[in-house]
């Protein structure tokens, strides 16, 4: 996954790709801190867990919000990611991943 | 269709249909040999009937094969197993090649029965997709505390070490009797740490799997069919099946029909009326399907009574076939009441990693309890799609969609049996007709 270096790893050319923020379901423990920091892209779910928006982010601010919220996450639950990267999900990358011997 | 027709007239005998196949039928693929037997197919017995496959083709051309076979994945994934190999055969390391055989869905017998008769075509199949990579071993992923499978392929496996076979070393891995625990990133991670949790990952296994290897995980049956077309070749394995979803399928029927567990061959895609009143007998259609296992999709019988029993067209037409698990659903039951049951065991069955499966389903559960027992009005009902909504899609792996998937379409299949629960009429239902392997063992425990 290429997972974007904070800051300093020329701002200039990240600002040029399309980035989203994405979650792993395993790791949130349902902190809230990421509503604070990134509240147009995260909303939190009945019980309190993150639930992300995971379109592209637009726009130099709302990225450096998202990395500050990446960064603020207790438990490393989010990471940003290039639209290239192919989408989270089970390792096996099937199209519908089902629960199947 | 003609050629099928045609390979279809020579079918003989009641264990015959057309375009249906059991244990034994002439016109069978995956379950042809030995009738109905119980025993395993000796190595020596299943090489005199099918011969050997060619071991001179190198790893390419088994991929070109597979890939010109249009196999695609019989857990329930349907992806194209040509892509995987092709992914795993590039990715730097030594392959790693696993047999998911988990079969962790509670009706479904497919996965188990072609354990349990023919071992070796499962084996064969393996094999030739190692191959393929260019890995010399290959895993079998199985539940533990099933005997019927484990003493079958021990056996199997000890007859190919004894006669000297080529090819790669087999073993097998037990995993924990939980449904998560045959999620395909589950199996890896079971593999590799010992914990069989679904992780969430966005490098696919194929690539980067088993202690950082090329990682091939399939279900059984592709498997399976993966020996007979390194045989046959890739046109013959395609002029079963149909153009999008080449190749024959495992179904397993459960529920309201005579025989529950009973795996059939589907050679041709066959409405689902014609199967079920040829295999079951089903004078007409009965109340609703589950189709596609407890992760699976309600319908109304009479509305998919005309639909092709194809993987593509019912995955098309939202009703994916997934696992290949066929439950009828009599007149005299209550959906809701059947579905509140398996809504509660898949609750149960969540590996506990992410917190909407955590607290989603058995909210779901309890809440649809509360609506089979009268107890609930019609904005429990309105409480019950929301929080389907707020689970769909999220946590690591498919459980939680996959349980949403279940509940919004009994939902939709019982409206009617919903407003009766609601009214606080009495249900109608008769006992219980979809199996679970511990009915202890839901979330309330």
């Amino acid at each position: 996954m290429t997972t974007l270096a904070p800051r300093a790893a020329g701002t200039s050319v990240v600002a040029t790709i399309a980035v989203r923020v994405v979650i792993d379901g395993t790791r949130c423990d349902g902190h809230g801190i990421c509503l604070l920091r990134l509240p147009e892209r995260i909303s939190l779910d009945e019980w309190g867990y993150a639930v992300v928006d995971d379109t592209p982010l637009a726009g130099r601010r709302s990225l450096a919000r998202a990395r500050r919220a990446v960064q603020a996450c207790p438990a490393h639950a989010l990471d940003l990611v290039t639209c290239a990267d192919p989408p989270p999900g089970p390792a096996s990358a099937q199209a519908r991943p089902r629960v199947v011997g | 269709m003609s050629a099928l027709v045609a390979q279809l007239d020579d079918v003989d005998g009641p264990a015959h249909h057309d375009g249906v196949a059991r244990v034994g039928s002439s016109n069978a693929r995956l379950l042809a040999g030995p009738r109905a037997s119980r025993e395993p197919e000796s190595l020596a017995a299943h090489v005199a009937r099918l011969g050997p496959i060619d071991e001179r083709r190198t790893g390419d051309e088994w991929r070109t094969i597979i890939r010109e076979s249009g196999l695609v994945g019989r857990g329930g994934g349907e992806f194209a197993l040509a892509r995987k190999l092709d992914l795993a055969a590039r990715s730097p390391g030594a392959p790693l090649v696993v047999v998911n055989a988990s079969e962790g869905e509670p009706a479904s017998r497919k996965d188990q029965t072609l354990l349990r008769v023919r071992p070796h075509l499962v084996l064969d199949g393996a094999g030739v997709v190692a191959a393929a990579v260019g890995a010399h071993r290959v895993v079998v992923y199985l539940h533990v505390d099933r005997p019927h499978v484990t003493f079958p392929l021990e056996w199997a496996i000890e007859e190919r070490r004894r006669g000297g076979l080529a090819g790669p070393t087999y073993e097998l891995a037990e995993a924990p009797d939980r449904y998560v625990a045959g999620e395909s990133s589950a199996v890896v991670t079971f593999l590799g740490e010992g914990v069989a949790a679904p992780r969430r990952t966005a490098v696919p296994a194929a690539a980067i799997g088993v202690a950082g290897r090329p990682t091939v995980v399939s279900n059984t049956e592709t498997y399976a069919h993966v020996a007979l077309l390194a045989r046959f070749g890739a046109d013959w394995f395609r002029s079963a099946g149909s153009v999008q979803t080449p190749g024959s399928t495992l179904v397993t029927l459960a529920g309201d029909v005579p025989e529950p567990g009973l795996v059939l061959e589907l050679l041709a895609p066959v409405e689902v009326g014609t199967f079920l009143s040829r295999v079951a007998g089903l004078a007409g259609p009965p109340r609703a399907l589950l189709v596609g296992g407890y992760a699976g999709t309600w319908i109304d019988a009479a509305a998919a009574w005309a639909a092709p029993l194809d993987r593509a067209t019912m995955r098309r037409a939202g009703l994916p076939l997934g696992c290949g698990v066929v439950a009828v659903l009599g007149a005299d039951r209550c959906g809701l009441a059947e579905t509140a049951r398996l809504v509660d065991w898949m609750a149960g069955q969540s590996s506990g990693q992410c917190g909407p499966c955590v607290s989603g389903l058995p909210a779901m559960a309890g809440q649809l309890a509360d609506l089979v027992r009268g107890r609930a009005g019609s904005r429990d009902v309105a409480r019950l799609r929301r929080l389907a909504e707020a689970v769909r899609g999220r946590g690591a792996c498919g459980h939680p969609t996959g349980v949403v998937a279940l509940l919004e379409s009994a939902l939709d299949t019982f409206a009617e049996e919903v407003r009766d629960h609601v009214r606080g009429r009495s249900c109608a239902a008769r006992g219980v007709g979809l199996p679970l392997p511990d009915a202890s063992q839901g979330s309330r425990r």
